[in-house]
C-alpha cells in the first residue's frame, strides 16, 4: 500500500496514481481538503502504537501495511467541512471575542502531525513530513556552502539599507500568498524597488528581504527527484511583464518554457544542496545570467512540477510512480 | 568566442506539405503557414551558424527575412550553448491503456453502464463521450453519471437531443450535480450557439461548454469531419500524432448495439460488451493495429502540412477499400494548399 498526502485539485497526483494503477498497486490518497478519519491505538503492553486511517469512500488502512509514502501536498491549516467545527464557529461568532476554532485546529494539528511523522516510518518516503516550508535564509547559506552562487541578499529593518545595488528587488521571506482588498486581488510577487517608494516608507521597517536583481538570460525551474534533475528554461526576459517574476503570467503570449540540460557539475552541486537540506524532492529556482553563471534563488520542498513535465515532455509522474514502487531501504 | 547557432524551440514544429509549409506553435496553440522553403531550410540545418546558412543559400535577403521572422515570433533563438537546449522530444506515453472512449446510445440500446464504467475506470480511461441519439430520461442519466463520480474519469462529454426537457436551467443543474461533465452538445436545437454553464462561483475553467446546434446528429455517421476548428495544436496531441493515430490510439467505442469497436463507426467489431471483457477485446492484436497508423502513412495526408495537428478519421474514407485513404470528411487539398468551399 502506498500513501499519498495531497489535495483534491492536484492533477500531478492523479497522473502518478494512474501509473501506479496500471502497475496494479494499491494507493490511498489523503486530501487535506477532504474529511479523513483517524484511529491511533496505544496499548499498555510492549506493542507499539497502531495507526489506522481512511479517506472518504476508502477502506481503513493500517500504517503497518505501507510500503511507501509521498508527501506531495501537506498543509497545516484546517479547511474541511466538519460538523463540530461549524458548530464551534457559530458559538464563537455569537459569544466569544477570541478564537474557539483555533483550539479545534490545534487539536487536529497534533493528530495530523503524528500521522505525518509515523507514515515516514515505512522506510520509503518521498518528501518530508515537516519540511513543507523550509526557511529561505537557511537555504541561501546551504547553497553557498556547496559552492552554488547566490544573489547578494539582506534582511533589514532599516529603510536606508534597502537599496543593496543599483537594481534591487524585494520578495517575501515566507511562501508567496494572495489576498483580496476591495475586489482587487494582490499576489506577493517579486518586485523591483523604485527609488520613489523609499520616500514613503517608515525609517524603521518590518523585516524586509531584499536582493540584488540578477540579470537573466533565462530562468530555470528544476524538479529534483532523488538525484535526478528535470530542468526547464523559461524565456522570461523578452517580456516586460514577466522579466522580474515569471509568475506574472502573460496569458496572451506565454513565455517559452522548454527543456534545459544543466551542466553535470551544476547537477552535482544541486544534489549536495538537497542532501544538506535533507530533501529528496523539490522544485528549485535558478537564474542563468548572460555571463553564464547559475544563481540559486530558492527551493520549494513541495513545489509543483506539472508545468515542467507538460512543457518539456519529461516522464516525471512516471518516474515518481517507479520510485514509490521500488523497495525501501 | 564560439559562433552562435540557431535553435528552434522544441515546441515549434516545422512541417512541410506538398505546396506549403507550416510552423505549429504547440505551446501557444497557434500555427502559421510559411513558405515551404523556410521549413526545408530548418529541417536541413538543425543547428546552423549564420555562415553555414549563407554558404548553402545564395539569397541573403530571404534568409535574413526568414530568421528575423523566426526570432520575432519566438519560434527560435541564437545561442552559443546549444548543448544546454535539448531539441528532441520524448516519445508519447500514457499510463492509461484506454485514454478515451465513446459510448453510443440509440432507441434499442441495452448497455450495462455500471460494468462499462467500472471496466473503463480500471483501464485508466480519462475522457468519456456519451452520445444519446434518442431522447433519454433523467433517471437513466443519473444512473450513468452517479457511479462515474467515484471513478478516475476526468471529463465527460454529452450529446443530447434538444427537447422541451433539456432547458438551460436543467442542464446547468446537471453540470452542478456532476462536475465531471465538461461539455454538452444539444443536437436539433432551434439555433446555433455556445455558452458556459454550471455553478456560478466556480472558476471559468471548471464551467461546462453548452453547444447548441441546429444540425441533426442522430447516428455515428455524422462524425469524422476534418476542419481547422478541430485541429489539436498542443504538445501532447502532436507528440502522440508523430507516432500514433491521432483519433484511434487508445480509444474504445461501444456502438448502439453494444459491440466493442475502435470507435463506433469502425467496421470491425470485437465482441459484445455483455460477453467479452473490454480488457480482453483491446488485447487482440487486430484491435491495436489501427493505433499505429500515423498520418505519414495515409495517402494525400502524408503530403499535408497539417498532418500532425489533424484529428484524422479512419472510419469514413474517400476510398472505402483502402484503410490508408484520406478521410472523406476532409476538403483540404495539400497539392494546391486550398480548402474546397
Amino acid at each position: 500500500m502506498i500513501l499519498i498526502f495531497s489535495n483534491t485539485e492536484d492533477f500531478s497526483t492523479h497522473r502518478v496514481m494512474q501509473w501506479l494503477k496500471r502497475a496494479g498497486k494499491r494507493v490511498l490518497r489523503l486530501n487535506y481538503d477532504e474529511p479523513c478519519q483517524f484511529e491511533f491505538d496505544f496499548p499498555s503492553d510492549s506493542h507499539g502504537p497502531t495507526l489506522r486511517v481512511k479517506s472518504v469512500g476508502s477502506p481503513w488502512i493500517d500504517l503497518q501495511d505501507l510500503s511507501a509514502v509521498w508527501y506531495r501536498r501537506v498543509r497545516r491549516v484546517w479547511n474541511v467541512d466538519d460538523e463540530t467545527y461549524t458548530q464551534f464557529q457559530a458559538i464563537q461568532t455569537r459569544y466569544y471575542g477570541h478564537s474557539l476554532t483555533d483550539y479545534l485546529e490545534a487539536e487536529w494539528r497534533v493528530a495530523y502531525d503524528y500521522l505525518l511523522r509515523q507514515a515516514s516510518q515505512c522506510g520509503r518516503a518521498l518528501g518530508h513530513p515537516q519540511n513543507g516550508q523550509l526557511n529561505k535564509l537557511v537555504q541561501l547559506v546551504a547553497a553557498k556552502s556547496v559552492g552554488i552562487s547566490i544573489p547578494i541578499s539582506r534582511v533589514t529593518t532599516d529603510a536606508n539599507q534597502l537599496m543593496l545595488a543599483e537594481d534591487t528587488i524585494t520578495k517575501p521571506l515566507s511562501d508567496p500568498t494572495e489576498f483580496t482588498v476591495a475586489d482587487h486581488s494582490f499576489r506577493t510577487y517579486t518586485a523591483k524597488i523604485d527609488a520613489h517608494w523609499l520616500e514613503r516608507v517608515p525609517k524603521v521597517l518590518f523585516p524586509s528581504y531584499v536582493q540584488e536583481a540578477v540579470p537573466k538570460e533565462v530562468e530555470l525551474r528544476i524538479y529534483y527527484l532523488d538525484g535526478r534533475c528535470y530542468s526547464m528554461a523559461i524565456f522570461s526576459q523578452q517580456n516586460e511583464q514577466t522579466a522580474i517574476d515569471f509568475r506574472q503570467y502573460n496569458s496572451v503570449v506565454p513565455n517559452r518554457m522548454e527543456p534545459y540540460q544543466l551542466p553535470s557539475e551544476v547537477e552535482e552541486k544541486i544534489g549536495l544542496l538537497m542532501g544538506q537540506l535533507e530533501l529528496n524532492q523539490g522544485a528549485l529556482d535558478f537564474i542563468l545570467t548572460p555571463a553564464g553563471e547559475y544563481v540559486f534563488l530558492e527551493v520549494n520542498p513541495t513545489g509543483s512540477f506539472g508545468m515542467i513535465s507538460s512543457n518539456c515532455h519529461f516522464p516525471i509522474e512516471h518516474d515518481i510512480a517507479e520510485w514509490l514502487m521500488q523497495s525501501g531501504n | 568566442m564560439r559562433d552562435e547557432v540557431f535553435l528552434l524551440h522544441p515546441s515549434c514544429l516545422p512541417v512541410a506539405g506538398h505546396a506549403a509549409g507550416l510552423i505549429c506553435d504547440l505551446q501557444r496553440g497557434q500555427y502559421v503557414q510559411v513558405p515551404k522553403t523556410m521549413v526545408e531550410v530548418l529541417q536541413d540545418h538543425p543547428q546552423p551558424t549564420w555562415q553555414e546558412l549563407l554558404d548553402d543559400y545564395a539569397d541573403e535577403d530571404i534568409l535574413k527575412a526568414y530568421f528575423d521572422f523566426l526570432v520575432a515570433k519566438e519560434y527560435g533563438f541564437w545561442t552559443t550553448s546549444p548543448e544546454c537546449f535539448p531539441t528532441k522530444n520524448g516519445t508519447w506515453d500514457h499510463p492509461a491503456l484506454i485514454t478515451n472512449a465513446i459510448i453510443d446510445h440509440g432507441v434499442e440500446s441495452q448497455h450495462d453502464y455500471p460494468s462499462l464504467l467500472r471496466q473503463l475506470d480500471a483501464l485508466g480511461c480519462e475522457q468519456l463521450e456519451l452520445r444519446f441519439f434518442t431522447a433519454i430520461s433523467e433517471a437513466l442519466l443519473d444512473d450513468i453519471l452517479q457511479p462515474a463520480q467515484t471513478t478516475d474519469i476526468l471529463g465527460i462529454q454529452l450529446l443530447l437531443q434538444a427537447s422541451s426537457a433539456t432547458s438551460a436551467g436543467w442542464l446547468a443543474t446537471l453540470c452542478e450535480k456532476y462536475p465531471r461533465v465538461n461539455s454538452i452538445t444539444l443536437a436539433g436545437a432551434t439555433e446555433d450557439g455556445m455558452t458556459m454553464i454550471g455553478r456560478r462561483e466556480r472558476p471559468e475553467h471548471l464551467l461546462a461548454h453548452l453547444i447548441s446546434t441546429t444540425q441533426v446528429l442522430d447516428s455515428h455517421t455524422h462524425c469524422g469531419v476534418v476542419h481547422p476548428d478541430y485541429f489539436s495544436v498542443n504538445r501532447t496531441a502532436a507528440n502522440e500524432a508523430l507516432t500514433y493515430n491521432s483519433c484511434l490510439n487508445r480509444k474504445l467505442g461501444i456502438d448502439e448495439q453494444g459491440y466493442i469497436r475502435n470507435c463506433p463507426s469502425m467496421p470491425q467489431q470485437f465482441g459484445h460488451h455483455r460477453e467479452v471483457k473490454l480488457a480482453e477485446a483491446i488485447a487482440i492484436q487486430e484491435f491495436q493495429k489501427v493505433w499505429g497508423i500515423t498520418k505519414d502513412q495515409v495517402s494525400v495526408c502524408r503530403d499535408c502540412e497539417f498532418r500532425y495537428i489533424c484529428t484524422d478519421c479512419r472510419a469514413h474514407r474517400v476510398e472505402e477499400s483502402d484503410p490508408l485513404a484520406k478521410p472523406a470528411g476532409c476538403s483540404y487539398d495539400p497539392y494546391t494548399a486550398t480548402w474546397a468551399p
